[in-house]
């Protein structure tokens, strides 16, 4: 079992890269056929890498989400995931070029963390533990691909496409509705974490680099909601705030978990 | 006056803010909280002024409770503002709607095909004689308002929760109950530090015993505390206690104490007994049987030692050493037996208002709702109609309404109307 699971982790980093390298020559040289290849590609990589998710779960008994290589990994298909599914919804072609290799590079840093199998530690027993750590899952993934969609709209205005209108209208609404997404799930997170450190540590709000760190990037994304919502501010500033912000996410999920430990230092 | 109120409700003051609160967060998480002085001037180049700020306890320094009350306020005035727009605009918005008289142009087809678009979006219609407003989810507009007045009571309900309740660690030991300033007791059963599969897991089986003689047996587990006569029983920490055996020689009694800190034990009152000092499982023994400590470290599962002084009862009487365990060590007519080392758990035991606890978790839950309103069931109006025999259509209620726009625009353009 536990070979296999090496084989399906490692086989969903090289499916990954060749995917991330199909969509940018896809974009860049425009070629349809590899496009085509490279959307399979990376729908079959985000199967393997949910197969092994699924496989790490069984084997553990539990969520595959209890260490800083486990939430990486669910991290990675979280993007994975809502990037197919944008794909299909939305037919964004080119979200691939910006998502996918950050998928391979979440993955990468996952495969340099250790993957033994361990028990739960006391504290995430917890019925909590899904809702909390899933919800950071899908948030985190949705202010990623928020940040691409950011970005995208910065290329696009760049490279002068601002003549399209409608599609630069809908890649700002996409943006603002990819945050709004993570903002609630992020919500869910603090406030699902609030009650659970009460039933764990008899308080449900000690001030953790973690947990602070969470309140600084919540308030990040309220401001830009609210910017966007009540000044109805849109374009370029709003992009490169929702690409900026991503910075606060990755700091919040590695950064504090390796420069400021706390009480969520769960390496 | 007005001018003062009404930046006090501003946005742009909320913003500023959130930036400050932001601000100072950081500083928290950067510099290490709750230390001695000493530690700061020798840790950090700046800590006169880390001093001087009380950035060695930000989150308790008057200007950061007081940008929370700036805060609160923002928020209750921004949420007062809000209510009445929030709780009668759903009608209002639809009253607008209806004497809407020009927009987007649109031919007959694209107001038909816009129209069947909404209605197989489940929109509800209302018509006058000259236009017809597609509407739906006119609650939705509440949903600012739930944001902003769950955010303010949250702070609140926080607040108060934080500085009313009680909350202490004690540490629960085998032999002696617990009793607390009320009258309740609390006495230990049992406490292991790992399950039946050798993972580590804190359980403390506990009896408590409430002032007004109600009784409950019930265990305390990390994330499963026991909620008993108002008062909540969590497992907190646990220490390592010296278990020994005490006999009477003369009359035959044994008793058993543990010991979680230096004693001294006396025999007599001529002032013979041990000085009970440490306990370690970290050491070796020499050839000649003589034992010495390494460390003081002490783990589970393994032979401990003791550090102890033996007094005989004279000025020169005192002898120290290092005894094994269940190594016998006779004073007068009684003889001690440390008999090894015993986890004992530190329980806290907290008093907060179960009302008060209720009512932090319904705004927990009205911030989710409010939320989920804000962004995802926002109102939406839609004015179809012909001004001057030219058709256009309207829409109205949105805070962002790219998203329907680009669907109507889609829906126009092709034959089918992509959602």
């Amino acid at each position: 079992m536990q070979d296999l699971m090496n084989i399906t982790f490692f086989a969903s980093i090289v499916c990954f890269f060749i995917a991330a390298a199909a969509q940018m020559v896809g974009l860049i040289f425009k070629k349809a056929r590899i496009a085509k290849a490279a959307w399979l590609l990376t729908s079959v990589s985000t199967l393997v890498l949910a197969c092994y998710l699924v496989m790490r779960g069984v084997a553990a008994g539990r969520l595959p989400l209890a260490n800083q290589f486990e939430f990486a990994t669910a991290f990675a298909w979280g993007i994975a995931g809502m990037t197919v599914f944008l794909h299909v919804k939305m037919k964004l072609d080119w979200l691939g070029a910006f998502s996918v290799p950050a998928v391979f590079l979440m993955l990468s840093y996952s495969a340099l963390l250790p993957r033994d199998i361990t028990a739960l530690m006391p504290a995430l027993k917890s019925a909590w533990f899904g809702l909390h750590i899933a919800s950071a899952v899908i948030s985190y993934a949705s202010f990623a691909v928020a940040s691409f969609t950011g970005l995208r709209y910065l290329v696009d205005l760049k490279h002068g496409r601002k003549a399209e209108e409608a599609a630069m209208k809908q890649l700002d609404y996409l943006t603002y509705r990819m945050i709004a997404l993570g903002f609630l799930f992020l919500t869910v997170v603090i406030l699902s974490g609030c009650i659970w450190a009460e039933q764990a540590w008899s308080s449900f709000w000690s001030w953790d680099p973690k947990e602070t760190w969470a309140l600084i990037t919540w308030i990040i994304y309220a401001i830009y909601l609210h910017l966007r919502i009540n000044k109805r501010m849109a374009g370029r500033k709003m992009a490169v705030f929702a690409a900026a912000s991503l910075v606060f996410v990755i700091f919040t999920f590695i950064g504090v978990n390796q420069l400021l430990p706390g009480l969520h230092s769960y390496k | 006056m007005n001018k003062c109120f009404r930046f006090l409700r501003s946005m742009k003051f909320g913003i500023l803010l959130l930036v400050l609160i932001m601000a100072v967060s950081f500083f928290g998480t950067v510099i290490t909280q709750g230390q001695a002085d000493e530690f700061y001037l020798a840790n950090y180049q700046a800590a006169y002024l880390i001093l001087a700020l009380g950035l060695d306890h930000v989150y308790y320094t008057p200007y950061f409770l007081g940008l929370g009350v700036l805060l609160i306020g923002n928020l209750t005035l921004c949420s007062l503002v809000r209510f009445r727009s929030s709780f009668h605009g759903g009608e209002s918005r639809l009253a607008a709607a209806q004497k809407i008289r020009t927009g987007r142009p649109a031919t007959e087809e694209q107001l038909a095909k816009i129209c069947a678009h909404l209605e197989k979006r489940r929109y509800h219609r209302r018509e006058n004689e000259a236009v017809a407003v597609y509407y739906k989810n006119l609650i939705g507009g509440s949903g600012s308002f739930l944001v902003h007045l769950s955010l303010v009571l949250i702070l609140i309900f926080g607040a108060v929760v934080i500085y009313t309740g009680k909350s202490q660690v004690y540490g629960v030991n085998y032999d002696a109950p617990l009793t607390l300033e009320d009258g309740t007791t609390v006495s230990l059963q049992d406490f292991v530090t790992t399950d039946s599969e050798g993972n580590v897991h804190y359980e403390s089986t506990l009896t408590v015993t409430a002032p007004d003689g109600r009784e409950i047996t019930e265990c305390a587990s990390v994330n499963h505390p026991i909620n008993f006569a108002g008062k909540k029983y969590f497992q907190d920490t646990y220490g390592y206690a010296v278990w020994l055996t005490i006999e009477n020689t003369v009359n035959g009694a044994v008793d058993e104490i543990f010991l979680t800190e230096p004693a001294f034990l006396r025999t007599s009152q001529s002032g013979a007994g041990i000085y009970y000092m440490a306990v370690s499982t970290d050491y070796m023994q020499g050839p000649d049987g003589r034992l010495e400590v390494i460390s003081d470290r002490v783990e589970e599962g393994k032979e401990a030692v003791f550090i102890l002084s033996v007094m005989d009862g004279t000025d020169s009487g005192m002898t120290t050493g290092v005894v094994a365990q269940d190594q016998e060590v006779a004073v007068e007519d009684i003889i001690f037996t440390f008999r090894g080392i015993r986890p004992y758990p530190g329980i806290r035991i907290k008093e907060t208002s179960r009302v008060l606890m209720g009512l932090l978790y319904a705004s927990f839950g009205l911030m989710i709702a409010g939320l989920w309103f804000c962004f995802f069931q926002p109102p939406v109006c839609v004015t179809v109609g012909k001004t001057a025999g030219k058709g256009f259509y309207h829409i109205g209620g949105l805070r962002s309404p790219e998203g329907l726009e680009n669907e109507l625009q889609l829906c126009m353009e092709g034959d089918k109307c992509k959602t």
